[in-house]
């Protein structure tokens, strides 16, 4: 949608915030330290979708979040889910990432700033948990790339 | 010596007599002039095994005993197919936890069984196998999807085996190769390592042909798992604990409603002669009524499609399993999706879609899962006046091979007596009970969460009160 | 009613590639199905819960503690596209 004239222009922020201080993945238990790895060293049959495999969740990562929420003054949720996002990639095994729709983990928080003319609050709709999927490499450049590579290393960092 | 239609415990006075690799050897033997199409891969390290545990001594549970598993329970080593051709060649690189589980305890896995692709079928038919011929009739199905488990007990080729069951893949092949088939408690059975149809319904469950194995697995392969997070937190009961043949007070509730309008008449004379059997050692019998009984298939088959076009999304050949050519990555998975699955995958593939997508969520995918509340909410209200219920397990004995193919419909139309179970998530146990025009038919028996034992104690007091699982089919080499 | 526009797009949102043959064949037996679903209209569910899960189990989780992960020759066995390590496909197009 176009503004003619904005009085004032809206401008929204999605933040990911990879959780590395974390020994483990999300829903396995593969090490996070897989910055400088061989690629497809820090997988396993659950962050690599393998049939049958199945997810279960890491505490930190639910106790980390909340130390998120806290800090951005949020509300922290009694009760939250995960849902499934399905989208096909790559880079994604699963065919979906878990994450969160309706019910996240933390709500309304705000983050007072300076700005030129003062303090200004900006208002935190939500925060949630979800995962990362692999990466990729392009063979060549994006648009006329002759291929791709994928290393699933980074699949399920929280 | 041919080893044929043997208990677990007949299997182990003969280890005893002689020894692992020579039994294991001989359902080998016999496996391999099957005309039944019922092992999609029989495992190449079956005999070393069995070796293996001859040197070894004979510790465990299970020791030396075969078992047949069907192929979408991940053996690390042996190809995986769900029976279709995307996976074909797929080998994974783990066991499920009910795997790890029995080779603990000894066993030995003579091979994958067939089935109807992804789990997705109630005659085998739908296997890139080829169907599972049925032991009783050669030109009758075997039921499904675990079709081809159950066969393989039912033609001697394995003493017992495992299956999996989403709407009735236990049951049904149970009921129409007449051996016994248990839907455990959904969370009794760990589902790590099972590729998933539809998570939310299905469990592991063991076939045998008498009900003292299907306990015997169930203290192997049950009990808590921490790698599934839906795995039922409970200490688990002993199983063979409750093997004892007394049905005494025990209260029996019949559901109208599973004795509906299509129902073969030679079926239900059988079921109600047992519930009569029942009545004569001891029990009491009374009619319930669940009255949502009859929106249970379209509430199944909505949420089981709409969860399996979800858990599908994986299949694209970029990891493993079949591939297609294609110049880019979003037309080869679409070309891979296309030729990898079969015309039954795909269809429920697509409804699911459908039926979870933008504008027809709340129609569908949430209207299904509310139906299922008042499902679920039937069997407590009718459990909470008996400790069982007894019904047909199928309308009908194993029809002829191609008979349904042609209307989808039609075929799942008979999974009206399995799927409400699934959709509340109480166990239930499939046993012979009598035969029409030649054909076994199977007693459904219905059970409250977790009460497996009450189930077992139940069938097995029938069982040795009568002569059904004696009876063999014709000679089939 | 599923038309072919629906056949078209559920196809895409699945990733199954449909020829033109087969979208009326997929109409018919998906219309089908679909039909046998309506009888669920006749349900009163307004007040009445989703059942997304028959037992009900919160807050379970693991510790974070790292576990072995599989060998990069196992994570690439069950497939002949590989380069370096990685999974290699076409380009994303």
């Amino acid at each position: 949608m176009a503004y003619e004239n904005p009085e004032r222009v809206m401008i929204g922020l999605e933040i990911h915030i990879q959780l590395n201080k974390l020994k483990s993945k999300m829903f396995c238990g593969c090490s996070t330290a897989y910055h400088d790895a061989e690629p497809n060293t820090h997988t396993c049959p659950v962050c690599l979708g393998l049939p049958g495999a199945l997810p279960v969740l890491n505490k930190e990562v639910v106790r980390a979040a909340i130390k998120v929420g806290l800090a951005l003054k949020g509300e922290i949720a009694e009760e939250t889910q995960f849902h499934r996002k399905n989208y096909f990639y790559p880079d994604l095994p699963r065919g979906f990432q878990i994450t969160q729709y309706d019910y996240p983990i933390v709500s309304n928080g705000k983050v007072v700033i300076e700005g030129e003319d003062g303090e200004h609050e900006v208002k935190i709709w939500r925060a949630h948990m979800e995962d990362d999927p692999g990466r990729l490499v392009h063979i060549g450049s994006i648009a006329k790339s002759k291929g791709v590579m994928i290393n699933y290393n980074r699949s399920g960092i929280p | 010596m041919a080893a044929k239609w043997m208990s677990v415990a007949e299997v182990k006075q003969q280890i005893l007599e002689s020894s692992a690799e020579e039994l294991t050897a001989n359902y080998l033997e016999t496996i391999n002039k099957s005309k039944i199409n019922g092992y999609i891969t029989v495992s190449d390290k079956a005999l070393e095994q069995a070796k293996k545990i001859d040197i070894e001594g004979l510790k465990g549970p299970l020791a030396g005993v075969p078992i047949a598993i069907k192929d979408n329970i991940s053996v690390k080593g042996l190809p995986n197919s769900c029976g279709s051709k995307m996976l074909k060649n797929y080998i994974p690189p783990f066991n499920a936890h009910v795997i790890e589980k029995l080779l603990e305890a000894g066993a030995v896995i003579l091979g994958k069984t067939n089935m109807d692709e992804f789990a997705m079928g109630s005659s085998t038919e739908s296997s890139y196998f080829g169907p599972t011929l049925n032991p009783w009739d050669l030109e009758r199905v075997p039921g499904g999807s675990s079709g081809g488990s159950a066969a393989v007990i039912a033609a001697g080729e394995a003493p017992f085996a495992l299956g999996s069951d989403t709407g009735g893949s236990v049951r049904c092949p149970a009921a129409f190769c007449g051996v016994v088939g248990l839907k455990p408690t959904y969370g009794a059975v760990s589902r790590y390592g099972a590729v998933a149809y539809a998570n939310s319904l299905e469990q592991i469950g063991p076939l045998a042909n008498n009900v003292s194995d299907i306990a015997v697995l169930m203290d192997v392969i049950a009990g808590p798992d921490a790698r599934d997070s839906t795995s039922a937190p409970n200490a688990k009961p002993e199983y063979q604990a409750a093997l004892k043949a007394d049905i005494k007070g025990l209260k029996i509730g019949v559901p109208k409603e599973y004795f509906g309008e299509g129902i073969n008449p030679g079926v239900e004379k059988a079921v109600w002669a047992a519930i009569q059997r029942c009545e004569e050692l001891g029990a009491f019998w009374e009619e319930v009524s669940m009255p949502h009984t009859k929106y249970a298939l379209a509430s199944y088959y909505i949420i089981a499609m709409s969860e399996a076009s979800s858990n599908l999304a994986r299949f694209d050949g970029t990891r493993y399993g079949f591939r297609a050519e294609g110049e880019t990555w979003h037309s080869l998975i679409s070309k891979t999706r296309a030729e990898g699955f079969g015309a039954e995958v795909k269809r429920r593939i697509l409804l699911g879609t459908y039926a979870l997508s933008a504008g027809y969520h709340d129609k569908y995918y949430l209207k299904a899962l509310k139906v299922r509340s008042l499902v679920k909410q039937d069997f407590e209200k009718a459990l909470g006046k008996v400790d069982v219920l007894m019904a047909p397990t199928m309308p009908n004995p194993a029809f002829k091979l191609g008979e349904r193919l042609e209307d989808p419909l039609s075929l799942y139309l008979s999974d009206v007596n399995t799927v409400p179970i699934n959709l509340a998530g109480v166990p239930s146990l499939s046993l012979p009970c009598g035969f029409t025009a030649g054909l076994p038919v199977g007693l459904q028996i219905i059970g409250k969460p977790f009460e497996e034992p009450t189930l077992l104690q139940t069938a097995y007091t029938f069982e040795q009160n009568t002569d059904y699982h004696n009876k063999r089919p014709p000679e089939v080499v | 009613m599923i038309t072919k526009e629906d056949v078209e797009h559920i196809g895409w949102l699945a990733r199954i590639e449909i020829s033109e043959p087969e979208k009326a064949e997929y109409m018919e037996k998906l219309n089908s199905v679909l039909d046998s679903f309506e009888q669920l209209d006749e349900v009163e569910t307004k007040a009445v819960p989703p059942t997304y899960h028959v037992l009900e189990l919160y807050n379970v989780w693991r510790e974070d503690e790292p576990l072995e992960s599989l060998p990069q020759a196992e994570v690439l066995a069950n497939t002949e596209h590989k380069q370096e390590g990685a999974f290699r496909v076409p380009r994303i197009g």
